[in-house]
């Protein structure tokens, strides 16, 4: 792993800061998406709070761009994030909301938290005192998640099954390929030269341990939200690749 | 789709090589989708932590029925296998089990054997009953070695991996039924210890005994097809019980896996492709333990592992076993194809 001091560090780290920053920008995006389909005002309150959260990650990883000296780059319309926000309008404009939380609040958050933490213990002090922060704001978000998509489905155990299908295959398959080990196919866009993933390693970051704990800690959530393991390992075993 | 309740057992397992887990995703991943690579699954295996994988419901021709839950250790025991990973891995699927709050948890295959080599408690450590399932496990290989020297005018028994658990559990039903096992290892002070204990048997090397011997048990914690099986004869019957499988058979021996039971109670699971692996109805008989357990409500750590295995023990858990139609499994000779990396990829 590379020191902080060492001349490569901000090399390694703008990308880091890149896709931090367009992923924030994703989740300012969807929340707000989300706002116009709440059922009620505390509902609208909180999303409009969590969109905020992601505006003030957006903030804090840009500060820690500055503070390394790195030009800042950002595409939501790369060909992975494109796909998953496509598959996510879908759903809002089609008014499901139970879609667009297991998307947010479990996939997407469950992707932001395994890889803030993947580069946490290669960050410098000043990043990883963000990087921290914000990854306890993601947990929240996903706990959030969890509690409220456990209350639905007990109501409706198979509508959030359909949801989860749809959230797995359009979502979740997209994430899990991106983080593969492998170098990206069609350059993700948010990279600023070579795909990220050839120097990960001198932060620390392994890709396949990376992409493992995503699978772990995304089937974990859907656990806790009550589905079956069977369901889940289903779900699982079509990630990878 | 009902929600899960809390299951009364857990069940610990591994599948027995990295090419039974690419199967078993190939299955589970559906028909619409290619199959993963062999590579990607090796390597995902390594770092996926355990995980429960499905429910089950066990029904006893008593009436008698319980919900399980298994959970895979993903443990792939093969050349580059580690303890330490391995220990980690248990203690995690452990850690699982107690989690779902069964009030019995079953440490199938080879996760008994790490917790063994840590020293690792974990009834203690979690709370819960847990057992090995080795004390069946002794008892239905024991059983179907018995059936094997019924039909043979000599019979001179090796069982490789005497040191362990299993093995002088096996060792010590043998001779209660008037056989005289050559004990054979690789630590020589437990079957010094045990050679004392069992007047008549004898303790040598697998190069002494190979040639020799009408009937080999192999029950060792060795990895993946460790035991090599050239030197022994035609007409020498190799019991495998080893999970992984302990010799990558050749054409010549005349090779049966061993340590399973037949099921006459119903095991029914909401994701068949675990079960792929099995012919109908049968199973390893050291997840068959905890399940008789559980039937019989039972919830102790019947099986603790360092050699406690007695007859008398293992008599009576097979009688427990035999009264919900948990029975020793045929025992099939044949000649299947050596284990490599994909020879289950589909």
């Amino acid at each position: 792993m590379i020191a902080a001091a060492d001349p490569r560090y901000p090399n390694v780290y703008r990308d880091v800061v890149a896709h931090s920053i367009t992923g924030e920008a994703v989740g300012i995006e969807h929340y707000s998406r989300m706002i116009p389909l709440a059922r009620s005002l505390d509902e609208r309150l909180d999303l409009l709070e969590d969109a905020y959260h992601e505006k003030l990650h957006l903030l804090g990883m840009r500060e820690v761009g500055r503070r390394l000296n790195v030009p800042e780059k950002t595409d939501i319309d790369g060909p992975y994030w494109r796909r998953v926000r496509h598959a996510f309008r879908e759903r809002a404009d089609a008014g499901d909301l139970l879609a667009c939380y297991v998307m947010q609040d479990i996939v997407l958050e469950t992707f932001a938290v395994v890889l803030y933490d993947a580069v946490l213990p290669g960050s410098d002090l000043f990043a990883a005192e963000r990087i921290r922060v914000i990854a306890a704001e993601e947990r929240d978000h996903l706990a959030h998640g969890i509690h409220a998509l456990t209350d639905a489905y007990c109501q409706d155990p198979s509508g959030l099954q359909e949801r989860v299908n749809y959230a797995n295959e359009r979502v979740a398959r997209v994430l899990a390929e991106w983080i593969g080990p492998e170098e990206c196919g069609p350059h993700c866009g948010v990279c600023h030269a070579e795909c990220a993933k050839l120097d990960l390693h001198l932060l620390g970051v392994d890709m396949v341990t990376t992409q493992a704990r995503f699978v772990g800690d995304y089937g974990a959530a859907l656990r806790s939200i009550g589905f079956p393991a069977a369901d889940v390992t289903r779900w699982l075993a079509r990630l990878p690749g | 789709m009902t929600p899960p309740t809390a299951p009364a057992a857990a069940f610990i397992g591994h599948q027995a090589a990295a090419a039974d887990y690419l199967a078993f995703f190939a299955s589970a991943r559906g028909t619409d989708l290619p199959p993963l690579r062999a590579d990607q699954v090796t390597s995902l295996l390594r770092r996926l932590d355990p995980m429960p994988i499905c429910d089950l419901t066990l029904r006893s021709p008593t009436g008698a029925a319980v919900q399980a839950r298994y959970i895979d250790a993903f443990l792939v025991v093969d050349e580059e296998w580690r303890l330490a990973a391995a220990v980690h891995r248990v203690q995690a699927a452990c850690h699982e089990a107690a989690r779902t709050g069964a009030r019995l948890v079953t440490l199938g295959g080879f996760s008994s054997i790490v917790g063994e080599s840590a020293r690792f408690d974990p009834s203690r450590e979690f709370g819960v009953p847990f057992t090995t399932g080795n004390t069946l496990t002794a008892a239905i290989i024991a059983e179907q070695v018995v059936g094997v020297a019924a039909g043979l005018a000599r019979c001179q028994i090796a069982v490789v991996g005497a040191g362990g658990d299993v093995g002088s559990g096996v060792c010590r039903i043998l001779h209660a039924r008037g056989f005289r096992p050559t004990l054979v290892g690789r630590r020589l002070q437990p079957l010094a210890t045990l050679a004392a204990e069992l007047p008549g048997s004898a303790v040598k090397s697998w190069g002494e005994v190979a040639g020799q011997s009408d009937v080999v048990v192999l029950v060792t914690s060795a990895a993946l097809g460790a035991i090599p099986l050239e030197d022994v004869t035609s007409s020498c019957a190799v019991l495998d019980a080893g999970h992984p499988p302990n010799a990558n058979p050749d054409s010549h021996a005349r090779y049966a896996r061993s340590g399973r039971v037949l099921l006459a109670c119903a095991l029914e699971t909401d994701l068949p492709a675990l079960l792929q692996d099995y012919e109908g109805g049968e199973l390893h008989a050291c997840l068959a333990e905890g399940m008789a357990l559980a039937l019989e409500g039972r919830w102790e750590a019947y099986s603790v592992g360092r050699g406690r295995i007695t007859p008398s023990r293992a008599a009576e858990i097979l009688a427990l076993a035999a009264g919900h139609g948990i029975r020793p499994g045929p025992v099939r000779f044949e000649h299947p194809k050596p284990y490599t990396p994909d020879r289950r990829a589909r």
